[in-house]
């Protein structure tokens, strides 16, 4: 009996040793002053996140609302009476609708992903053949994924910019031509829905907004600064670089890098570049953290590298990334439009502006997420 | 008295003439199991004798007179034992104590008064597990629902082991220890009868086939000391050892039956017996259920031969074949929000599984002296997974397009070849192990589009030219091992142990690579090729030390490299994006080992262990950029470390024999197991994940429970407690998808009865019988993507009849 007691004391004991063990080797890893993740984690994300939420993201949207809303009340006008006036009216408001979604369209996260914002807003080539027989058939449903390129921003270009040679033409596209009634139609549900896809996610943002800040603990999967760095990095990546520019320039096109001028954004409008560059100056505000409204500077990603210390090559990352930006932007400046010409007639000149493009993906993809430690969770299959 | 009369038989012994005769013997465990290479060393005459496979031991001729017998064997108590030789032939039967765990039988019950548990013998045929952390599931004790596996059951008793459940009928098992994935058991080394039967044990770990729990006379579990036995994988070493025939009759037939919530229905039959020099042993098990989820029947057929022929009383050989076929519907997986609403729905109604395994073995067994023994074992397996649906993430919905085809086809086959010595070093035993592994696969792995539908149909629209890719991967391994026990004396023994790898893996196929512009338009669609070679050698070691201070308490340790070889997938590219690190190596770390373990009073049973594990070399991707042209592209390396520590305990003790007495026909059994760990990142190259927790690590993991048993009847409760955990690298709470996030924490409880009477025996139980709504894991890929929900309350009746 005594043995056994000794028995159950050694037990004991080891057991008591095994926890305490377990316990010291449970602390030691958090307490490193050197350790980079610590900055990491010190920033208040909190804070910056509810800078963007609330001094970017919602009044960004509710900018993009209101001008979706007068793209709508537009389109009610010019059908109550197409003139040529009405149309150039009509043409301005969609094009300050097409400029002021690009200050938005890299929030593809929360309430944009569940309505495919994006897929759903500018998807360009637009299908013109398609856009023609929804219009003959008078019967579409445009939530169809496979009416995505036939409706949005890109579809409205061809209805207003490419349905005739001149303006006239187009006049009389929704006024005397055969099928005018449902040309209307159509450039009505297409404006409408856009607008109502607008208003869904500002309203929706209200609500989000505070388990957006919120999900503040970390920038592991899911969180929010994960999903900010992951969702401007890919917009950067796949919509201004290689949409905007890289596409039309050809350097994806297989093993012949032929241009492909007819894949160039607001194809019929034969302006690109303005809505180019100013999805550049969107992304240097919103990674700055600068206010939509007044542009009073706040917390933004820039400030979040800065805590954290990151560098590029020697250099801060957060200088390194805005004077990139503004090298992409003075490159756009150089090239004229009707991009579709430029990609053919001056293809090294738009190649070179895609290479500087394509250095400002390295500094976010790479650099960027190694600073705060997010994972790039998307597959980039393109191969460049 | 009896002295008396031995004395004056010594008297008699030795002034008689030189008369000379023999001993012979059979040395047993309690249990009655012969006890192979036990030594019998006699003093006088100071030669050794070694049993035979039977545990017989016969000495040469001798001159009367008594004689010291010193009995000995690795993992029992030595015994001493004065024998009288007076006539031609004398017989003795000795019988050893094991040192570790005595198992007490209870009359009349079916259940031993230390449960299902017990440990491997230092020597078990010709594996030595001396020295390491092993435990031994004996099925026919399990009061377990047999006919779904169920794992939470099945492995109670093994403490540490993440169980996630993918299906409710247990057609696949993946469990997973000491933090590793328990993604289809695939970070364990996972053998039938000492043979392979995962896809490919190098290349493609997962085990898609495991042997019906109906059919499982034991499971071994070695721990991550088995790498040198056995080779790849750090979780070391779980072996299913099949039914055999009896041996007291040429027929015997077990009939089962299994009527279950959610339709379940499974029949299991095996018919086995011994008839002059063979053993046979055959088996068929047909299962189909709805399980709980719409979208998620089923339908398996498994079924095992085994013949077993004493060629000569040397020699024995054994041929197996073993086939498992199932198709399996899959209810694809949920979102976090969806869960909480109603896991049991669908929104997946054309996504099937289907399996077919084939296996044969042939093994023999040859002494070659008393001391030393061949075990030769040639293997192969034919098989095939194919996954046919839409695996878009599923907080989208189904667009109802061609559906997506992964098919894999295995062919493998090797054989490996083990050598024991025992040999006499004083007064113990010492033991060496040599082997040698030749094993040669084949893997075919395919993605393509199939058609549209709902059905089943298993095949490529366009075989010829996939949409997704074909890569085909010929590997070869070869494998020198070695390992050895030093009994340094009657307490403490050392056993290295070395092993030396050569691998060689091939890839080569072609990828599918398409462009598109942003309306999705095709811009470029080609095919590439892809070749890609990887050949290594390395060596890896370890050594246990076992100090035994009396017959109840033990204290081990050891320390064991381990490897885990680069899998296929890890050597195919499916993107021009995507590079591979030319000098990609295989995931290397260690084990170490440090417990102890005993047994108090016959009645409480325990091992409790600090154990460390060091996965280093982790194989993962990273995001480089090209210093002259800023692309980007990711980059397949030796991405990071993880370290892992904790603590595993067990303890099961029979409370109502510890109270009353050892032959008390009534049992109360109560088992308590317990593992704390923490794992964590660490020299990550990939910033996302440097200090994180490692994924499907629960802190703690908990499980309890008790057995009452009374002669021919018993009922066994359990509780299981698993701490929340997170589900990948970056420690995600949440994401849209669900693929990531965390897994809450969950408790399920179990209750099982069991009565026999006869031939027939009766059992009946329910699991998850708090009704708990939890789930084990979400899915990247199949059977999701997403969260996989476990299933809720269910209930089975099973009836055995034995002829």
């Amino acid at each position: 009996m005594q043995r056994q007691a000794l028995l159950f004391r050694l037990l004991g004991l080891a057991f008591i040793i095994a926890f305490v063990v377990f316990q010291s080797c449970k602390k030691d890893d958090n307490n490193n002053p050197n350790d980079p993740s610590q900055a990491v984690e010190s920033y208040d994300r909190a804070a910056m996140l509810s800078n963007l939420a609330n001094n970017y993201i919602i009044p960004a949207y509710a900018a993009y609302t209101t001008a979706t809303d007068q793209l709508k009340n537009e389109v009610a006008t010019f059908n109550a009476n197409p003139t040529v006036a009405s149309l150039q009216s009509l043409r301005s408001a969609w094009e300050n609708a097409l400029l002021t979604w690009q200050d938005v369209a890299f929030l593809e996260f929360g309430p944009a992903t569940n309505i495919s914002l994006r897929s759903q807003t500018n998807i360009y080539p637009t299908d013109q053949t398609l856009i023609e027989s929804n219009i003959v058939s008078g019967s579409y449903d445009l939530q169809l994924p496979s009416n995505f390129v036939a409706k949005g921003f890109q579809a409205l270009d061809y209805l207003l910019n490419g349905t005739g040679m001149n303006d006239q033409e187009i006049v009389d596209y929704f006024s005397i031509a055969s099928n005018a009634t449902n040309a209307k139609t159509y450039l009505l549900d297409v404006a409408n829905e856009l607008h109502t896809n607008a208003a869904y996610v500002s309203n929706e943002w209200s609500n989000y907004a505070s388990s957006f800040i919120n999900n503040s603990n970390s920038n592991a999967q899911g969180s929010s600064v994960s999903n900010i760095v992951n969702e401007l990095t890919y917009h950067y990546e796949a919509f201004v670089r290689k949409g905007k520019i890289g596409i039309p320039a050809g350097v994806f096109n297989g093993f012949s890098q032929q241009p492909m001028p007819d894949h160039v954004e607001a194809l019929y409008y034969q302006q690109s570049l303005p809505f180019a560059v100013r999805s550049m100056q969107a992304i240097y505000n919103y990674f700055n953290g600068i206010h939509y409204t007044n542009a009073t500077d706040g917390e933004g990603l820039a400030d979040y590298l800065n805590h954290v210390g990151a560098t590029s090559s020697g250099d801060p990352l957060t200088a390194t990334i805005n004077d990139q930006i503004n090298i992409v932007i003075s490159y756009l400046n150089t090239l004229n439009d009707p991009l579709s010409n430029e990609v053919t007639g001056n293809t090294q000149v738009v190649l070179n502006t895609y290479q500087q493009m394509q250095i400002l993906v390295a500094y976010f993809k790479v650099d960027m997420t190694a600073a705060l430690g997010v994972l790039i969770t998307y597959q980039d299959s393109d191969g460049d | 008295m009896p002295k008396l009369i031995s004395i004056l038989l010594l008297l008699l012994a030795s002034t008689s003439w030189a008369q000379k005769g023999i001993l012979l013997g059979n040395v047993s465990s309690e249990n009655k199991e012969d006890i192979e290479y036990c030594t019998i060393y006699i003093k006088e005459t100071n030669t050794t004798y070694t049993t035979n496979k039977k545990g017989h031991f016969k000495t040469g001729q001798l001159p009367y007179g008594t004689y010291s017998l010193l009995v000995h064997f690795v993992g029992y108590e030595s015994r001493e034992q004065k024998v009288v030789l007076n006539q031609p032939q004398v017989t003795l039967k000795i019988q050893l104590k094991q040192r570790v765990l005595q198992e007490v039988e209870i009359e009349g019950t079916v259940n031993k008064s230390m449960g299902s548990m017990k440990r491997l013998r230092a020597i078990d045929g010709v594996l030595i597990s001396q020295g390491k952390k092993n435990e031994v599931i004996q099925l026919e004790q399990v009061n377990a629902n047999k006919a779904t596996n169920q794992g939470r059951q099945i492995y109670s008793r093994i403490p540490g082991l993440n169980i996630w459940e993918s299906d409710g009928a247990g057609i696949q098992l993946g469990i997973g220890g000491r933090g590793l994935n328990p993604s289809r058991t695939a970070n364990f080394n996972t053998r039938q009868n000492g043979y392979d039967i995962s896809a490919d044990a190098l290349g493609y770990p997962e085990s898609y086939y495991t042997p019906p729990a109906e059919a499982i006379k034991e499971i071994q579990l070695i721990r991550g000391a088995a790498s040198l036995q056995f080779g790849t994988q750090f979780g070391g070493l779980l072996n299913f050892i099949l039914n055999e025939g009896t041996e007291e009759k040429p027929v015997e037939v077990v009939g089962r039956y299994t009527v279950g919530s959610f339709g379940l229905r499974n029949a299991f039959v095996s018919i086995g017996g011994t008839k002059d020099t063979w053993n046979y042993y055959g088996y068929f098990q047909h299962k189909t259920g709805d399980d709980w989820r719409p979208n998620s029947s089923f339908e398996v057929f498994s079924g095992g031969l085994n013949l077993k022929k004493q060629l000569t009383e040397k020699t024995d050989v054994r041929i197996e074949y073993t086939k498992m076929q199932y198709l399996t519907q899959q209810a694809g997986g949920l979102t976090d929000l969806q869960f909480y609403l109603d896991p049991a729905v669908s929104f997946r109604d054309r996504n099937w599984f289907e399996v077919d395994w084939n296996l044969g073995a042939v093994t023999i067994n040859h002494e070659l002296n008393a001391q030393t023994k061949i075990n030769s074992r040639f293997f192969g397996l034919l098989a095939s997974r194919k996954a046919l649906g839409f695996l878009g993430q599923i907080n989208r919905i189904d667009p109802l397009e061609e559906r997506d085809l992964i098919s894999g086809e295995f062919k493998n086959f090797g054989n490996e070849t083990r050598l024991l010595h025992v040999y006499q070093v004083k007064t113990t035993p010492w033991a060496l192990l040599l082997g040698a592994r030749y094993y040669q696969g084949y893997n075919l792995s395919q993605q393509g589009l199939a058609d549209s539908t709902n059905d089943a149909r298993f095949e490529y629209l366009n075989e010829t030219n996939l949409e997704g890719s074909s890569y085909e991967f010929p590997s070869k391994n070869m494998a020198l091992f070695g390992e050895h026990i030093f009994n340094l004396n009657e307490h403490f023994s050392i056993t290295p142990g070395i092993r030396y790898e050569y691998i060689s893996t091939r890839a080569q196929g072609y990828y599918n690579h398409v462009i598109t512009d942003l309306a999705q338009n095709v811009i470029l669609d080609t095919n590439i090729n892809d070749l890609r070679k990887n050949q290594r050698s390395f060596v890896i070691g370890g050594i246990g030390l076992n100090y035994k201070f009396n017959d109840t308490l033990e204290v081990y340790a050891n320390f064991s490299q381990n490897y885990r070889s680069i899998n296929f997938t890890d050597m195919q590219i499916q993107n021009p994006n995507f590079r591979i690190d030319p000098n990609l190596e295989d995931e290397k770390g260690y084990n170490v080992d440090f417990g102890i373990r005993g047994f108090i009073a016959n009645k409480l049973n325990y091992d409790i262990s600090l154990f460390a594990l060091l996965y280093d070399n982790r194989i993962g991707t990273t995001i480089e950029k090209d210093p002259v042209w800023f692309n980007t592209y990711q980059y397949r390396t030796n991405v990071s470390a993880s370290l892992t520590k904790g603590v595993e305990a067990m303890v099961e003790v029979d409370l109502w024999k510890w109270i009353t007495s050892d032959s008390s026909k009534f049992s109360f059994r109560v088992f308590g197991n317990a593992s704390f760990v923490d794992a964590r990142y660490i020299n990550s190259d990939e910033p996302a994940f440097e200090n994180k927790e490692v994924e499907l690590v629960p802190p703690l993991n908990f499980k309890t429970g008790a057995t009452i048993a009374y002669q021919r009847f018993s009922v066994s409760y359990q509780y299981a407690f698993t701490e929340r955990h997170y589900s990948d690298a970056t420690n995600s709470e949440q994401t849209a998808n669900a693929v990531n996030g965390l897994i809450p924490a969950y408790s399920v409880m179990d209750l099982s009865l069991a009565y026999g009477y006869k031939m027939v025996k009766l059992e009946a139980g329910v699991n998850n019988l708090g009704d708990s709504s939890y789930f084990t894991r979400r899915a990247t890929g199949y059977p999701g993507p997403g969260i996989i929900p476990s299933p809720p309350r269910n209930f089975y009746v099973a009836l055995q009849i034995k002829i």
